[in-house]
């Protein structure tokens, strides 16, 4: 069975863990893009993208590595443009290294603001009907 | 009794509990983990703490990550765990250590990686019963005076040139070009508002533009004011 997209923050004594299943790496990468942006508004209402697409290109020395410099780009954008970021297409995604076009919305004050996506107790796993991934965001 | 090290990360507190079976107390409130708990322990992990804190200290890996504190190259004395010390990355947060120059380690995870996360202690002489009432009104204009957060700009904005001034000069710059301040505070701030030898060219780009709206606020995440009222002078000469 095909899993769904989705994305859960779980209990933590001082961060925030967070937990995002899809079926695809593309998807994975957007939902936990999407979970980030819901930490920053405070809401899992999110509002519409209406700013203009930018693009994000990363290297990185394995998927993992990949996922969290990801989510770290995501995180250095947000906080210098005061934007959150909403949809996200993926026009090359490979083991090392991603370019992807994304668009976002800005928001007048980022209501959680994550310092940083870590490698602490990072789990990442790919099966034949899915990924997983449960990071830990340094808030 | 014996004890095998984690092989993954997914180490589960069950370890912290067998740790309070090695525990030994060592004077009222103090509890000691010795160096033959583990083969790579240098010094032993000593820890501060009523039994119900201690029971608070199982549920997650902090005993864990205490003892792992004290395997740290230079280490000296013991590795210390705080009453109120809970899991951390790596090192547990509440927990203290020293390493001896010149060859001891310098561990960025002693301090959460907030690097110069400090307190600043302002006096006002103002008596509490002098501004009781106005307390609401006193903590609401100080909300509004002092930004706090991510999207809250400070009075300050300085680039290029002026960042790295700041960034190597530290509070004398401010005092110095922009009548931030005036010299005396500087003793009253530790290290003097900055340190010798900093440099402003190996702070990257990204990390000062991220730094820059920052600037002249209180800043974002866990950072806070309060208004306190001290009911005590324990150390006249140091208050």
């Amino acid at each position: 069975m095909t899993p769904l997209v989705s994305h859960t923050f779980e209990e933590h004594v001082g961060e925030v863990r967070m937990r995002v299943d899809a079926p695809s790496r593309a998807e994975l990468l957007a939902e936990a893009g999407r979970a980030l942006a819901q930490l920053s508004v405070g809401s899992e209402e999110l509002p519409s993208a209406n700013e203009s697409p930018e693009t994000v290109e990363l290297q990185a020395i394995d998927p993992t590595a990949l996922l969290v410099d990801w989510l770290n780009e995501l995180l250095f954008r947000s906080e210098t443009q005061l934007k959150i970021f909403v949809e996200f297409s993926f026009d090359r995604l490979a083991d090392r290294e991603l370019r992807a076009s994304m668009r976002g919305v800005r928001v007048d004050e980022l209501r959680t603001v994550v310092k940083a996506a870590t490698l602490h107790d990072l789990e990442f796993e790919e099966q034949p009907d899915g990924i997983f991934a449960t990071l830990v965001l340094d808030v | 009794m014996a004890f095998s090290p984690p092989s993954s990360s997914t180490f589960e507190s069950n370890a912290s509990r067998s740790m309070l079976d090695v525990l030994a107390p060592i004077a009222p409130l103090v509890h000691e983990i010795p160096r033959s708990f583990r083969g790579d322990m240098r010094v032993p992990a000593r820890v501060f703490a009523d039994a119900e804190q201690l029971s608070q200290m199982t549920r997650d890996r902090s005993l864990l990550q205490l003892v792992n504190v004290t395997t740290l190259p230079g280490i000296i004395d013991a590795a210390y765990g705080m009453p109120d010390m809970h899991e951390g990355y790596g090192f547990p947060v509440g927990g203290v250590a020293a390493t001896l120059l010149p060859d001891g380690v310098i561990s960025p995870g002693g301090i959460g990686f907030d690097i110069n996360c400090g307190v600043r202690l302002l006096v006002s002489g103002v008596e509490r019963a002098a501004v009781a009432a106005t307390l609401p009104a006193l903590a609401h204009e100080l909300s509004r005076s002092v930004p706090t957060g991510a999207g809250r700009k400070g009075q300050l904005s300085l680039d290029g040139a002026a960042m790295d001034a700041l960034l190597t000069e530290g509070v004398s710059y401010l005092i110095r070009a922009h009548g931030q301040g005036v010299p005396e505070d500087m003793g009253r701030i530790e290290a003097g508002g900055g340190l010798a030898g900093a440099r402003a060219d190996c702070v990257s780009d990204r990390a000062k533009l991220r730094g820059h709206e920052q600037l002249g606020t209180l800043g974002s995440g866990n950072h806070f004011l309060e208004i306190e009222v001290v009911d005590a002078v324990f150390d006249e000469p140091a208050a």
